[in-house]
């Protein structure tokens, strides 16, 4: 008997299935919690619908043991081997996703205790295997904040803890459109580069909330607050733009932030730091053509991110667009 | 001569190479000599003749362009970026 629920990453719907009901009821249990988002009728993108069926029982001889000539990647608990028609991701050691390379699926076998651990659960077992098919339909993730106005978009790239999604959120209330805070997808859709995303939550942490009227209660938690869009003064939200520019946040103490000329080979170099992982060599000539094509017809600057947070959102109309 | 590793990907942004080693998963932005020297050596030309542009394109002397040429090539080697041939 097959069981199965679907749920939402970003804008893709993606089909769970299983032989094993236990399976389904941990992930329906993440999805109680609100951790994995159940699909609903909002905009998904319906060209590419990912299924990632498990199974219960033992993983097949084939696939237990990898042949370490064919792994291309390691990083944290996960290490990637990349072969002819799959790409196989072992997790922690004890669980292993089958990703095929010609059609959106994935099959995999996850540990018992893998399925009561919902971090490892959603970012792992199902959010990583779903990049990878996307990935494989031409679809590549960017690490990065996106604002949008007019259409036009700005990417905000940075490391983790280096501002992105309060200074997108920051814009975001006043007269840019809200995309994401934390990933943007990039694609070539019929010759031309394209950008979206599910602006659909962000994640402050305390400190950032403190900066914003409303988010006093997230100041007291540990880590960062997942605030859904509903709950924010986000006026605005676009889910596709055109690439207008890349800027590359760096906290500074200094009174006054500046938007300063970035040149393009060093943006270039850091959006592939951000954005390329070295998982499977497949592809990887499409994503780099697209992230040079984004930075060539992209205006690239630096931020130095001072204390007038308040000026911010007029720094960056006046600063990356005509004014009208 | 010299021969680029197929485990290599690269573009050209600006006038800088980037370079990305697939094996190890390092990146590398290239100046404009270095960006010369790769190309040249991607064109399979033949040491001496790059290493005359490089004296007349970069106005350095000969034992200037020989050092810079050799101590460039032995970096790309150690990082597995080219070999000979």
């Amino acid at each position: 008997m097959q069981f199965h629920t679907d749920i939402r990453i970003n804008r893709f719907s993606v089909r769970v299935e299983s032989d094993d009901e236990r399976i389904i009821k941990s992930l329906s249990k993440w999805i109680d919690y609100g951790i994995l988002k159940v699909h609903r009728d909002k905009v998904i993108d319906k060209r590419i619908f990912p299924k990632i069926r498990f199974h219960s029982g033992s993983i097949p001889e084939e696939l237990a043991e990898p042949d370490s000539a064919h792994l291309t990647a390691s990083f944290e608990d996960i290490d990637f081997y990349s072969y002819e028609d799959y790409t196989l991701l072992v997790i922690g050691g004890s669980s292993i996703i089958k990703v095929e390379k010609e059609s959106p699926s994935a099959t995999g076998y996850v540990s018992r205790l893998h399925l009561e651990s919902p971090w490892i659960l959603c970012h792992r077992i199902v959010y990583l295997p779903v990049l990878e098919i996307l990935r494989n339909e031409g679809v590549y993730y960017i690490h990065a904040g996106c604002v949008t106005k007019g259409g036009k978009s700005v990417l905000l790239c940075g490391g983790s803890g280096g501002g992105k999604s309060t200074l997108t959120y920051a814009l975001s209330l006043s007269g840019f459109s809200y995309m994401s805070d934390d990933a943007v997808f990039i694609e070539n859709n019929g010759g031309s580069i394209e950008l979206f995303s599910f602006p659909e939550r962000l994640k402050l942490s305390a400190r950032s909330c403190s900066f914003f009227p409303g988010f006093e209660k997230y100041t007291d938690i540990a880590g960062k607050a997942e605030i859904p869009v509903e709950e924010t003064e986000i006026e605005s939200i676009a889910v596709r733009g055109n690439p207008h520019a890349l800027v590359f946040p760096e906290i500074s103490n200094a009174p006054e932030s500046r938007l300063l000329d970035f040149s393009k080979d060093e943006a270039f170099l850091r959006l592939i730091r951000q954005s390329i992982s070295l998982t499977c060599n497949d592809g990887i000539e499409e994503h780099l053509d697209l992230l040079k094509g984004l930075t060539e017809k992209s205006l690239c600057r630096r931020l130095e991110f001072g204390r007038d947070f308040s000026r911010l959102p007029g720094l960056f109309s006046d600063g990356l667009f005509e004014r009208s | 001569m010299f021969k680029i590793s197929d485990k290599v990907v690269f573009r050209k942004v600006e006038n800088k190479i980037v370079l990305i080693n697939l094996e190890n998963g390092y990146y590398y932005s290239l100046n404009k000599m270095g960006g010369f020297i790769f190309n040249s050596i991607r064109d399979g030309r033949h040491t001496s003749n790059i290493l005359n542009d490089i004296k007349r394109d970069f106005d350095v002397s000969e034992s200037k362009a020989e050092d810079d040429f050799n101590s460039f090539i032995e970096e790309l080697k150690e990082e597995a970026i080219l070999y000979s041939v």
